[in-house]
């Protein structure tokens, strides 16, 4: 458990700055990649590491720092929905509707997709849960956090390396 | 659609007569940056290794940019802010390039 803990906390910090209305606009391109970084200072510290990291460690690190972030944000996001029963989807269904039949797709598939979101907009709206949505939404968190969890690992990596450079 | 990685809103999305573009026209900078970086660094063979300063300098004039036109300094430009997307974008790709080089020559010095 204690290989996860840098991770973990850095995770939860960003999962918390996920679902923190404008902030989260920043979400996968700023602040998965800096809770990245910061859960190898965190490693740093807590192991009194003080020479180069190895780049395997700092994908290690980056990749759950991603994947905990999404798990985070996606309990707060699904908790939140279940007690306000509004979200984005709700608010973006109208414009959802119009960009689903712009796209160059059989007139039946797009009429069961927007059928589909219509299905979960309703649950969302009336029980403040959809399954559908709370797994669209995990799925899509995990993903996309832990690709870029893993390029603030990396990149991250070099920063604080940098200053070991001459040794 | 496409929410987590871009904020989309619409009055900065790179539209035409086809339509519009998924994301921001400062996020499809980037991701044009590290997909234009990502084929210039398939081709080379030898790539040579820069200090990280090189990348706080490429994310200068995006972060200029993003303070310049929400004070009002000057008016949103969706030119500018793709082509500061694309600077940043190439140099971040760049950087972790590198990074994953470093990891398979860390992985090729290992024991077996």
């Amino acid at each position: 458990m204690k290989k996860f803990l840098p991770s973990l906390v850095s995770g939860f910090g960003a999962g918390v700055l996920s679902v923190v209305p404008i902030i989260k606009t920043f979400a996968c391109c700023l602040i998965i990649p800096v809770a990245a970084t910061l859960s190898i200072l965190l490693y740093q510290r807590a192991e009194n590491v003080d020479e180069k990291i190895e780049t395997g460690k700092a994908i290690f690190l980056g990749v759950f720092t991603g994947i905990f972030a999404a798990l985070f944000a996606t309990t707060f996001e699904v908790v939140i929905t279940l007690f306000t029963k509004q979200n984005d989807l709700i608010a973006a269904f109208g414009n959802m509707q119009q960009m689903i039949n712009s796209f160059p797709l059989d007139d039946q598939l797009k009429q069961e997709v927007i059928d589909l979101i219509n299905i979960v907009v309703t649950e969302l709206k009336t029980s403040g849960f959809s399954v559908i949505y709370s797994f669209t939404l995990l799925f899509n968190n995990l993903v996309i956090n832990s690709i870029f969890g893993l390029a603030g690992g990396v990149i991250g990596l070099q920063i604080i390396n940098a200053k070991y450079k001459n040794r | 659609m496409y929410s987590p990685v871009c904020h989309q809103e619409l009055q900065k999305l790179i539209c035409n007569e086809i339509g519009c573009t998924f994301l921001c026209a400062r996020c499809t900078g980037i991701y044009a940056g590290v997909f234009i970086f990502s084929l210039i660094l398939l081709l080379k063979t030898n790539v040579p290794v820069y200090k990280i300063k090189y990348l706080f300098i490429a994310g200068t004039p995006i972060i200029a940019d993003v303070i310049a036109s929400s004070i009002g300094i000057y008016s949103y430009s969706k030119l500018t802010a793709f082509i500061t997307g694309t600077i940043f974008g190439s140099a971040a790709f760049y950087y972790f390039y590198i990074g994953i080089q470093n990891w398979f020559f860390e992985k090729g010095r290992q024991p077996q």
